[in-house]
């Protein structure tokens, strides 16, 4: 039976999205028979709307909406209306998520306390530690089914892809090569079926192998009676009254009619375009800069890992679109080590494409055709390929702004995410193409390439945390600085990059920010 | 035989020139069975060899029938018809200055390639090059017989039991 929450209802807490951080939140309060009313902008999918279809699922679940693509990069002129790739939909970019769930490391919790001050980056150390933050890793890695020590499930075989490249970085001598750790069951786990090795990881995983809050958190919340999930329901304005706390959202359906369900507390988790998006726009005459906003950060310090890819054309048919699309990881250049001539880390992770993306993706610059692309398509299935994954810094001009004038189907204006590198960024990227190649070269490649970077899916930091109010957006727990009832859930509040794909650490985090939550509505606090 | 049946004999045989690949055109594509030409490639002959050269020249795969660079490409010409006879007529003027010949007349490759990489920026090369990224190869008939992508798998159970760790890395 569907629970529904009345507008006026001022009891329940409103989270504005359904993601890792939203979905992951509203199943967590509702195990503590917490009310909640999940505003999510997408329709709902069910299981058979997911195809092994890289166009028809492009098309299917992206966020399409208007945004402006900004800042001395190629993306901005290759999807100069595409700055990121997430998705509109009900379990937002869990749907699109590649399954790998690495945790950050230590040190990356205090970068600015490792490596000190760095000309052009706004760096900041997290107000948590990671042993603070472990426990809900362990926690998190339950509740997604990890592959590895806390759920006992092992890692998946190894795929041709893998091979390959595993060939060739343990003979330029990395050792750390795993196959995980990924939310992907390698055997039956939480009421979900093992990994089929079906590739279409990224289109969303039709047997549900692969965490999603699509068809793990969401359900759940909602059979709890705890919680009512709004599809096609988008955020316009965050009110506050005259105390300074949020009351109610606002929000468009899906006929653009516009309702206001009041709220106990707000939980903001629209990934990180959108969140600090929803800030900015909800400005009143108490926060003309937006809400949330004293400290000027919201919007600031956007991250997006600094990324590449390489691949490699092999001897023999690799086949690299069968099995799991990203389930090989070498973890040996993930250290804090200065002599590189850059600060942080990355990881390499292998990585496919189907023909259609890998035609569209290999080269998207107006010279990208002819013979030497076509003849890299003619040796597809000769292909291997491996993502870099490095720790980006965060610099205060790289962020969400709104346009001036554009606006959205709902009036609201369009969002420009501006982004360029720092130097570190550029370092550390040529370092990992130059490793990346050197695997392909030891693995015995007849050809190696860079292929730009797409549209980015890991979007962090735009409402970062922080000890003091006036260096970030919200304290320790998600919470704003400036207005006490209301949080951020998703990544916008990372404070660095890290070296690690972001998920696994936004679950981590919204199971966290659950308890607390929960504590201070015992304590009679929210 | 009817005036169209005529038409798409010449046409046909207009293309199987152009193209210079006869023997794969009559084997891989509808043309002789039924005479299938587009309804625009009757009436516009020149507008389509154009189109298809240049179809050619940007993705240009030698094995790969005509017929799956004109489909994607047909719909252009109604959607966009004045953006495309301009932009051909365009590139002609550059062949005749720099050829004494018209565009898809040119028999080198690079020398065809030179052409549009001077108009690579334009919007007409990038509508029929964005085009073609899409309707060439997100066409399941040519994944497997050209570029051994086996495309869906959840039907057939994944790759588990299909390959997916089969490969012996015995070249090093």
């Amino acid at each position: 039976m569907t629970t529904r929450f009345a507008y006026d209802d001022d009891s329940v807490v409103v989270i504005i999205g359904s993601g890792a951080g939203g979905g992951t939140l509203a199943q967590a309060l509702a195990r503590k028979g917490i009310d909640s009313v999940v505003l999510e902008a997408g329709k709902r999918y069910q299981m058979n709307d997911i195809e092994n279809d890289e166009w028809e699922m492009f098309k299917k679940i992206s966020w399409l909406d208007e945004r402006i693509t900004a800042g001395p990069r190629q993306l901005t002129e290759t999807f100069p209306g595409l700055p990121a790739w997430i998705v509109k939909g009900v379990g937002g970019s869990t749907i699109h998520w590649a399954g790998v769930s690495l945790r950050f490391q230590p040190h990356e919790f205090k970068l600015h306390s490792e490596i000190g001050d760095l000309e052009g980056a706004n760096l900041l150390n997290w107000p948590i530690s990671y042993e603070e933050l472990e426990p809900y890793y362990v926690k998190a890695e339950r509740h997604m089914g990890v592959t590895g020590d806390s759920t006992g499930m092992p890692y998946h075989q190894w795929n041709n892809n893998f091979k390959v490249l595993a060939a060739g970085a343990e003979r330029i001598g990395y050792k750390q090569l795993r196959s995980g750790p990924m939310a992907i069951n390698t055997e039956e786990y939480d009421e979900r079926g093992r990994c089929m090795q079906a590739g279409f990881c990224m289109q969303g995983c039709r047997f549900g192998a692969k965490w999603s809050t699509m068809y793990s958190d969401i359900p759940r919340a909602e059979a709890s009676g705890h919680c009512e999930v709004r599809p096609r329901s988008m955020a316009l304005k965050i009110e506050h009254d005259d105390q300074g706390r949020a009351t109610a959202v606002v929000y468009a359906d899906g006929d653009g009619n516009q309702h206001r369900q009041r709220a106990r507390a707000v939980c903001v988790a629209g990934n990180s375009i959108e969140s600090p998006r929803l800030l900015l726009n909800s400005h009143s005459s108490m926060f003309p800069d937006g809400l949330a906003n004293s400290s000027g950060q919201v919007g600031r310090n956007y991250m997006t890992h600094a990324t590449s890819c390489i691949f490699g054309v092999m001897p023999k048919p690799v086949h690299m679109h069968r099995g799991t699309t990203f389930a090989g990881i070498i973890s040996d250049e993930a250290r804090l080590d200065q002599s590189r001539g850059f600060a942080g880390g990355y990881t390499l992770e292998v990585m496919s494409l189907g023909v259609p993306f890998f035609a569209k993706f290999m080269d998207p610059t107006n010279a990208g055709w002819g013979r030497d692309i076509t003849t890299a398509l003619d040796k597809y299935d000769h292909l291997s390929g491996v993502w870099i994954c490095g720790e980006d810094l965060p610099m205060e001009q790289n962020g969400i702004t709104l346009h001036d004038t554009r606006k959205d189907q709902h009036g609201l204006p369009v969002p420009v995410v501006y982004k360029g590198d720092h130097p570190n960024d550029a370092r550390l990227r040529r370092h990992g193409e130059q490793q990346a190649r050197r695997c392909y070269e030891a693995a015995g490649a007849e050809r190696i390439f860079k292929v730009p970077d797409f549209p980015t899916s890991h979007n962090v930091g735009t409402n970062r945390m922080s000890a003091r109010p006036e260096d970030g957006v919200v304290n320790r727990w998600g919470q704003a600085h400036d207005i006490d009832n209301l949080f951020i859930s998703d990544g916008s509040q990372f404070t660095s990059s890290g070296a690690e794909n972001p998920t696994l650490t936004i679950v981590a985090l919204a199971l966290r920010q659950a308890d607390h939550i929960a504590e201070r509505m015992q304590r009679q606090e929210l | 035989m009817s005036h169209s049946q005529e038409a798409s004999r010449v046409s046909r045989r207009r293309f199987l020139t152009l193209s210079g690949q006869g023997a794969l055109l009559v084997g891989g594509m509808a043309l002789g069975a039924g005479g299938l030409w587009p309804r625009w490639a009757l009436a516009e002959p020149d507008l389509a060899a154009g189109l298809l050269r240049m179809g050619r020249d940007i993705y240009p795969h030698d094995a790969i029938a005509d017929s799956y660079y004109l489909t994607p490409l047909e719909p252009l010409l109604e959607s966009d018809r004045a953006m495309i006879a301009d932009g051909l007529a365009d590139l002609d003027r550059r062949a005749h200055d720099a050829h004494g010949r018209r565009y898809a007349e040119i028999e080198q490759e690079t020398d065809r390639a030179a052409l549009l990489r001077k108009i690579e920026d334009g919007e007409f090369f990038q509508t029929v090059r964005g085009t073609l990224v899409v309707g060439l190869y997100d066409n399941p008939e040519l994944w497997e017989p050209y570029f051994g992508y086996e495309g869906a798998s959840w039907r057939q159970g994944g790759y588990l039991h299909r390959g997916f760790d089969d490969l012996e890395i015995d070249w090093l």
